[in-house]
C-alpha cells in the first residue's frame, strides 16, 4: 500500500531531460548511453538556467519587486501567462456524481478489520503439536551428531 | 507530523497564500486541516469498520476534489482522472483496516501510485487517447478562444515532462502544496522536490516559452 514512489529521487529524470555535455557529444560510447536514455523519455527539452531569483519568486519567497532587469520582466510575463491557465486548474472539482458512483461500485460487505499476526491466536490440535515436537527433536538430534562426527 | 490541509476548493478570489510567503504565480488551494478533522477521519473509519459503509462516503467527498486535480493533472484525461479515483477508493475501502496516521496522505498515496501505474502502461503499450478526452473538454463555455488555446499548449507541453517532474510541478503549482506537504507525501527530500520542480518549470518555459514570451 506504501509504495516507494521515487525509488531514483528523481535524479534519473532530471539527468534524463539535460541536454548531453558538449564533450561528449560525438563519443560514439555516449551516443550510444544517449540513445537508450532517449528510448523511454518523452521529449527531449534542452533546458535553460532559469535565475534562482525567479525560482524564489515563484515559489512565494521573495516579492515580484525583488526581481528587476529585462531578464526577470521576460520570466516574471511567462508566467503570469502561464498562471491564466494555472488558476484555472487550481478551481477544477470533481464530478458532483462521482462520490455516487464510487459508493455504487463499493463491495456491499464491510471492509475487514485485521490484526498483527502475532496478536493472532494460533490454533493447534495436539496431534499436531506432537508432530512438531518430534519434528523439531529429530532435528536437534541429526544436528548434534554431525556435530559430532566433525 | 500531524498537519494536515485540505483544499478550499472554492471559486475564484479564495486562493490563500502561504503565510510566510509573497504573492506570486504561485497561489496554493491549500490551507491547514485542524488537527480534529483529522481526527474526524479517524471517527470515520471506524464507523465504516464497524459496518457503517455509507460513511465512506464523507471521505469521498472530503478528498475527492483534490485528488481530482491531481490525477488530471498527471493524466491529462478527465475520463482516466475519475476512473484513476474510482479504483484508488475502492482501494482504500477494501484495506481500510491498514490506515495507520493521515488517512489523506494514505488516499493521495495511493491516487499517485495509480496515476504512475496508467502512465507506465500508456508508455509501455504507445496507446494515445483521443484529443477529445483532452483536458481541454473541461473548458467553460465562457472561456475565450486564446484560454483555451492556452490549455491545449500547457497540456501537451506537460505530457512531455517525465512523470515526477510533472507530478512535482502539478502538487506545487495546480495542487498548491507546500515543499515540506510534498516532501510528506512523497517520502522525499525539499531538496529533491525543489530540484524536480525547477527543473520542470525550466523545461515548461523552453517550450512554451516561444509562443507566450
Amino acid at each position: 500500500m506504501h509504495d516507494d514512489l521515487n525509488a531514483h529521487d528523481g535524479r534519473e529524470e532530471i539527468n534524463r531531460s539535460r541536454a548531453p555535455e558538449p564533450s561528449k557529444v560525438g563519443d560514439f560510447g555516449s551516443k550510444r548511453t544517449d540513445e537508450s536514455r532517449m528510448a523511454d523519455r518523452e521529449v527531449p527539452i534542452e533546458l535553460t538556467r532559469t535565475p534562482d531569483l525567479v525560482h524564489a519568486w515563484l515559489d512565494g519567497e521573495i516579492p515580484e519587486s525583488s526581481l528587476r532587469g529585462p531578464e526577470a520582466a521576460r520570466h516574471i510575463a511567462f508566467w503570469k501567462h502561464m498562471d491564466q491557465d494555472l488558476d484555472t486548474r487550481r478551481d477544477l472539482r470533481a464530478p458532483v456524481d462521482l462520490t455516487a458512483r464510487i459508493m455504487a461500485a463499493l463491495p456491499t460487505t464491510a471492509p475487514r478489520a485485521v490484526s498483527p499476526w502475532w496478536h493472532r491466536p494460533v490454533e493447534m490440535n495436539p496431534l499436531a503439536v506432537a508432530a512438531a515436537a518430534a519434528g523439531l527433536l529429530a532435528l536437534g538430534t541429526a544436528i548434534g551428531a554431525s556435530l559430532k562426527v566433525r | 507530523m500531524t498537519v494536515a490541509y485540505r483544499y478550499s476548493g472554492a471559486a475564484t478570489g479564495l486562493y490563500t497564500v502561504r503565510e510566510t510567503g509573497y504573492g506570486s504565480a504561485v497561489k496554493t488551494t491549500v490551507t491547514p486541516l485542524p488537527t480534529d478533522q483529522v481526527e474526524a477521519d479517524q471517527q470515520i473509519i471506524g464507523r465504516v469498520l464497524a459496518g457503517h459503509r455509507e460513511d465512506f462516503s464523507i471521505l469521498i467527498a472530503r478528498y475527492s476534489d483534490a485528488l481530482y486535480r491531481h490525477a488530471l493533472g498527471m493524466t491529462g484525461s478527465p475520463d482516466v482522472a475519475e476512473d484513476i479515483l474510482q479504483m484508488s477508493f475502492i482501494k482504500a475501502y477494501q484495506h481500510l483496516a491498514e490506515v495507520r496516521g493521515r488517512f489523506d496522505a494514505w488516499v493521495f498515496r495511493i491516487v499517485a501510485n495509480g496515476c504512475k501505474d496508467w502512465l507506465k502502461n500508456i508508455r509501455r503499450t504507445h496507446l494515445s487517447y483521443d484529443e477529445d478526452d483532452q483536458p481541454s473538454g473541461y473548458a467553460t463555455p465562457e472561456e475565450d478562444l486564446d484560454r483555451t488555446e492556452l490549455r491545449g499548449d500547457l497540456d501537451r507541453a506537460l505530457a512531455a515532462l517525465a512523470p515526477s517532474l510533472r507530478e512535482a510541478f502539478v502538487m506545487k503549482h495546480v495542487e498548491g502544496r507546500s515543499y515540506e506537504e510534498m516532501a510528506d507525501l512523497l517520502g522525499t527530500t525539499v531538496g529533491a522536490l525543489k530540484m524536480r520542480v525547477h527543473r520542470a518549470r525550466e523545461a515548461l518555459q523552453v517550450l512554451l516559452e516561444e509562443k507566450y514570451a
